[in-house]
């Protein structure tokens, strides 16, 4: 049995002195951040500062080569295989290209997790399922294949499979990647409206300034040639007086339009 | 073995669901308290529906006024009930929802249309798709074959179309590689052909013809057979699972749209190859055979001298090249085969179809080796080789 921890006063994810890579070269070191329970956080910086390298160590996929991540009470970075798989229930993940399973429909992808975590009967798992893609506005899509679906559906779709087990964190691995300006902002209307109506945080690995400006709480900024986390806080307050140049270089980039987020999904 | 989600212990504030049901007044209210989530799902799904499906009442209601916290399944919950009431023509109110909770309701009640389902194919339909299946199967074995018959030809008039370092490399993959399976193989089945003969012919005295039996059946059917069995499933599932992949990852496009054909670029260095190769492991597990041989008859007190006379008063040049030409025509067999079933990977079905060519690359080709072999054997047979 798994004793997975929900203590509202503690963060959703505690990252203490992490230093993560590989046997042979480590690109973050001793970084230190806590995850508020709630918060959409965007983890960004340049190209091979290492989010993808975090992202992995955070989804237990890797572990780190020093440090704790604690996530629902378990330290999973030392954690044992066991310990392990309980925890992987308390997050979802959705993959840069999504990764849904073209074998299946739509509906089967977001039954899948069911299937295989929880007792409910067939009936049961179908209805979920439907509330799901609702939830992503899919629900006219159920019984398509993913390859009938296009970039941005297929984006929703794995949040929707993300959402499978009601997991209270959801990891987007760069949501914006490959989608054009207007269905990236509604995917980022999309996640806004989920963390407002069933509170649930949302860690994005990202570093599109549009959707940092839109519909973050904080915005955490790493890189590996400074060590590990060089500023987190505001994305407004740090990209107008952070005392980094870095940190202000990368907020100010020209050619940024904001997009505005519409109140509904 | 996976932990299940309802093993999990969730230390929360929160109370667990409580379901009461009132019926009167020809209304049936369902009144929520607690975590509506999943855990609650699990529980009350059956029980919940049953009340519903007993009811006689045209009016249903769902309390939600002390739902402490509602989820994503928890949603799925009250969607159920409401699909369930809706099919009784009942008529549907919720009361005490939160904003909150009304706007997940909204959006989880988005384009629900049950009457989707997947449209199951008609007798007809079957046989129609069934029929445009082999005939767009027959058509791009035939553009195939005739797109490589023409690559093929334009390598011989100008040398240079041929991708040298990739066939070497394909050359060292297909045949080094396999050398020491293919010794493994010859060996045995060279062994186990002189044991198995060894009784039968001792009754009539013959036990030194068993060398003869080893010496033929090895050049002329088992090693190039062998062989090639063992190049298909090796090599030929390889060439449908690479270029399988390389298809799903569009890699097959972009040669495409860079004005590279796939059959010179993929296909021509893996058919020389495998036209070179083959032939060369089925010499090699002929030797390999006769070793095998050898070993039964040094045991029977035959000397190696001996042994190796018989086979060779047994066999001449003609056995060897009439397996030889096998060899070839089996490895050109594998090539195509692998390749096409490949290059017909559908990039839609993604994994699943990958692994659905390479099953029928390897399969395609031991039945069309088989086949082939018949068809030579006669012919060789008719000719007088």
């Amino acid at each position: 049995m798994t004793t997975v921890s929900h203590n509202n006063s503690e963060p959703a994810i505690r990252i203490k002195g992490v230093s993560v890579g590989y046997a042979t070269k480590v690109i973050l070191k001793d970084l230190t951040l806590d995850i508020r329970r709630g918060e959409i956080i965007f983890i960004g910086g340049g190209s091979g500062a290492g989010k993808t390298t975090l992202l992995s160590n955070l989804t237990t996929l890797n572990r780190p080569l020093a440090g704790e991540i604690w996530i629902g009470g378990v330290d999973v970075a030392n954690a044992d295989e066991d310990a392990l798989q309980g925890v992987r229930r308390e997050f979802g993940v959705m993959y840069q290209l999504g990764a849904l399973f073209n074998s299946m429909t739509v509906l089967e992808n977001v039954m899948l997790p069911m299937e295989e975590f929880t007792s409910l009967p067939l009936g049961a798992r179908i209805e979920v399922a439907r509330a799901k893609l609702g939830l992503v506005d899919l629900a006219h899509a159920a019984n398509k294949m993913p390859s009938e679906l296009s970039g941005g559906m297929q984006k929703r779709a794995a949040i929707a499979r993300a959402l499978a087990l009601d997991a209270p964190i959801i990891f987007l691995d760069e949501p914006s990647a490959g989608l054009d300006p207007m269905t990236s902002a509604d995917l980022d209307s999309l996640i806004q409206t989920l963390n407002e109506t069933l509170g649930v945080t949302f860690v994005v690995i990202s570093h599109e300034l549009a959707s940092i400006f839109a519909i973050a709480h904080r915005f955490a900024m790493i890189d590996g040639k400074r060590g590990g986390l060089v500023e987190v806080g505001d994305p407004r307050v740090m990209r107008d007086s952070s005392p980094d140049p870095l940190v202000r270089r990368f907020l100010n980039r020209q050619g940024v339009a904001v997009h505005a987020v519409t109140a509904s999904a | 073995m996976h932990a299940r989600r309802d093993t999990i212990t969730v230390v929360t504030d929160a109370q667990p669901l409580r379901i009461s049901f009132d019926d009167s007044g020809g209304t049936l209210t369902a009144r929520f308290a607690g975590r509506l989530d999943a855990v609650a799902l699990t529980t009350h799904w059956d029980s919940s529906s049953a009340q519903l499906r007993a009811s006689t009442s045209k009016a249903f209601a769902i309390d939600l006024s002390a739902v402490e916290h509602l989820d994503g399944s928890g949603l799925g919950l009250i969607l159920g009930l409401e699909y369930l009431a809706a099919n009784r023509g009942a008529s549907i109110n919720i009361i005490g929802a939160t904003e909150a909770q009304t706007r997940l309701m909204e959006m989880a009640r988005r384009g629900q249309d049950r009457s989707l389902a997947k449209s199951q194919e008609g007798f007809f339909e079957h046989i129609g798709s069934g029929t445009r299946a082999v005939w767009s199967f027959l058509r791009s074995f035939i553009e195939f074959r005739g797109e490589l018959l023409r690559t093929i030809l334009a390598a011989v008039r100008e040398p240079r179309q041929l991708r040298v370092g990739d066939t070497l490399r394909e050359m060292s993959v297909v045949g080094a590689n396999a050398l020491p399976v293919v010794a493994l193989l010859g060996f045995l089945i060279g062994a186990i052909i002189a044991f198995q003969c060894m009784d039968p012919l001792a009754k009539y005295g013959a036990k030194l013809q068993v060398a003869d039996i080893v010496g033929i059946s090895i050049l002329r059917e088992l090693g190039p057979l062998i062989t090639a069995i063992l190049v298909a499933g090796r090599s030929g599932a390889a060439f449908a699972a690479t270029i399988g992949t390389m298809k799903v990852g569009q890699e097959v496009d972009a040669l495409r749209t860079f004005g590279i054909t796939p059959i010179r670029f993929l296909v021509l260095p893996r058919f020389v190859a495998c036209v070179c190769m083959t032939p060369l492991l089925a010499v090699f597990a002929d030797l390999m055979g006769i070793a095998g041989g050898s070993v039964i008859m040094l045991s029977e007190g035959f000397s190696l001298r001996q042994y190796l006379n018989e086979v060779q008063h047994a066999v001449d040049a003609a056995a060897l090249i009439q397996g030889l030409v096998k060899a070839g025509v089996f490895g050109a067999l594998i090539a195509v085969i692998g390749c096409q079933r490949g290059l017909a990977t559908n990039k839609e079905e993604g994994a699943r179809a990958v692994g659905a060519q390479t099953t029928g690359a390897v399969v395609s080709s031991i039945v069309m080796i088989v086949i082939a072999d018949a068809v030579l054997g006669a012919f060789f047979y008719t000719i007088g080789i």
